[in-house]
């Protein structure tokens, strides 16, 4: 999570009631506060630049419509990027894209299905500058299953905890954490292949 | 110790291990190249993925989705809108219901409508009249408690200026310690008749 979104969840129910109260002003302060995070999480599901930020638009107006069912004893945040989640769940379904869906379920008890890629090959990462790793790290999740690309950029780009995932999600805390470490592992993988034609 | 695990190995990035786990962990890096390696690239990949540029924000990001928030009733507004339509559902059904009334006995809905509205206004004038009344009394009341409160108190006054400044502080001594052994009396006589109460 950026700077901002950290902030205490306390102002964001202080705002969340006086836009409905009918206070638009503060619904903007909302929106202004998550508008980052929010696009540096869709714009890596989406990938296209504009649909990004039609998606983000959408999000956000979804949870103005949807804000007298959010309950205080939540974060914000959490609250929003469920909406955000589902909301791309949705859009896939509807344009029938084929990509893995975000809630596919996957064998989390299967400790084998994390990829054993042997470490002892050459290490790439010390050939790459940190801007080269960035582009490559960018184009490898491109390549991630959606349901895992959303939580390696949930925890690496958001900065979300594990706890923040597994509200979102609803599922519990170990399965979350399990598929972040597939991602994970699955990036270092794809990291490997790239810098290492075979 | 056996080297680590993929997931030991993230558990202590993520600083999920507890301090004696920690220090085990420690202990087999310091001795085996290849864990440390293991542990570098990934701790390489999480450090270049949290600084991955943000996504740029259009300056007119947060307007556009205000100019259509906009467009939509504002909460106060849809609160209302929500108690106009209310208020016309049980107008609209108070009103089929005096028609079917009206038509099941037979009456002219003007007929019914001026035999209840002249009720009503009788109702009305009479209720206005016990409040002006209510009102009266009260006003009233409130003449009587100043007119006795200035009454009592311009009486003190004069017998307060009749009495010189050592006098008043004896009379006021005096009250005090009347005061005291009144509630020291008081007190002693009701722990006195409790006493003969639980004797009983």
């Amino acid at each position: 999570m950026t700077e901002d979104t950290r902030s205490s969840g306390s102002d964001d129910v202080k705002l969340v009631r006086r836009a409905l109260r009918g206070d638009r002003g503060a619904f903007e302060t909302i929106v202004r506060k998550y508008q980052q995070s929010m696009l540096n999480y869709v714009s890596r599901m989406v990938r296209e630049r504009e649909m990004a930020l039609d998606v983000s638009q959408e999000v956000f107006l979804r949870a103005y419509a949807s804000l007298p069912s959010f309950r205080p004893e939540y974060k914000f945040s959490t609250w929003l990027f469920r909406i955000a989640s589902n909301y791309l769940i949705d859009h896939w379904r509807k344009k029938k894209i084929a990509v893995v869906s975000l809630d596919q379920p996957v064998d989390d008890e299967d400790d084998g299905c994390l990829i054993q890629v042997a470490d002892e090959r050459a290490s790439v990462i010390r050939d790459f500058e940190r801007k080269e790793l960035g582009a490559k790290l960018e184009a490898a999740m491109d390549r991630l299953p959606a349901h895992l690309r959303e939580l390696f950029v949930w925890r690496h780009v958001n900065g979300m905890s594990y706890e923040e995932m597994a509200e979102i999600k609803k599922l519990p805390v170990g399965t979350v954490k399990n598929r972040v470490f597939q991602a994970k592992e699955m990036m270092r993988a794809l990291l490997e292949e790239a810098s290492c034609p075979v | 110790m056996p080297c680590l695990t993929i997931d030991r190995v993230y558990d202590y990035l993520d600083g999920a291990l507890s301090p004696v786990e920690r220090e085990d962990v420690e202990r087999h890096l310091a001795g085996c190249a290849s864990c440390r390696k293991c542990l570098e690239i990934r701790r390489e990949i999480a450090g270049a993925a949290s600084v991955l540029p943000d996504m740029p924000v259009p300056d007119d990001f947060a307007a556009g989705i205000m100019a259509k928030v906009a467009e939509m009733p504002a909460y106060g507004q849809k609160k209302a809108v929500r108690t106009l339509a209310w208020a016309a559902g049980v107008f609209a059904f108070l009103a089929s219901a005096f028609g079917v009334y009206a038509f099941w006995t037979g009456q002219g809905a003007l007929v019914l409508l001026q035999k209840w509205g002249g009720g009503f206004v009788t109702y009305l004038q009479a209720a206005a009249g016990v409040a002006a009344k209510g009102m009266k009394l009260l006003i009233l009341g409130a003449k009587i408690i100043v007119d006795v409160s200035s009454q009592a108190l311009a009486t003190l006054q004069s017998v307060a200026s009749m009495i010189s400044p050592e006098g008043r502080a004896i009379v006021a001594g005096g009250t005090l310690v009347i005061l005291f052994t009144g509630g020291v009396f008081l007190r002693r006589r009701n722990a006195a008749s409790e006493k003969s109460h639980e004797e009983e």
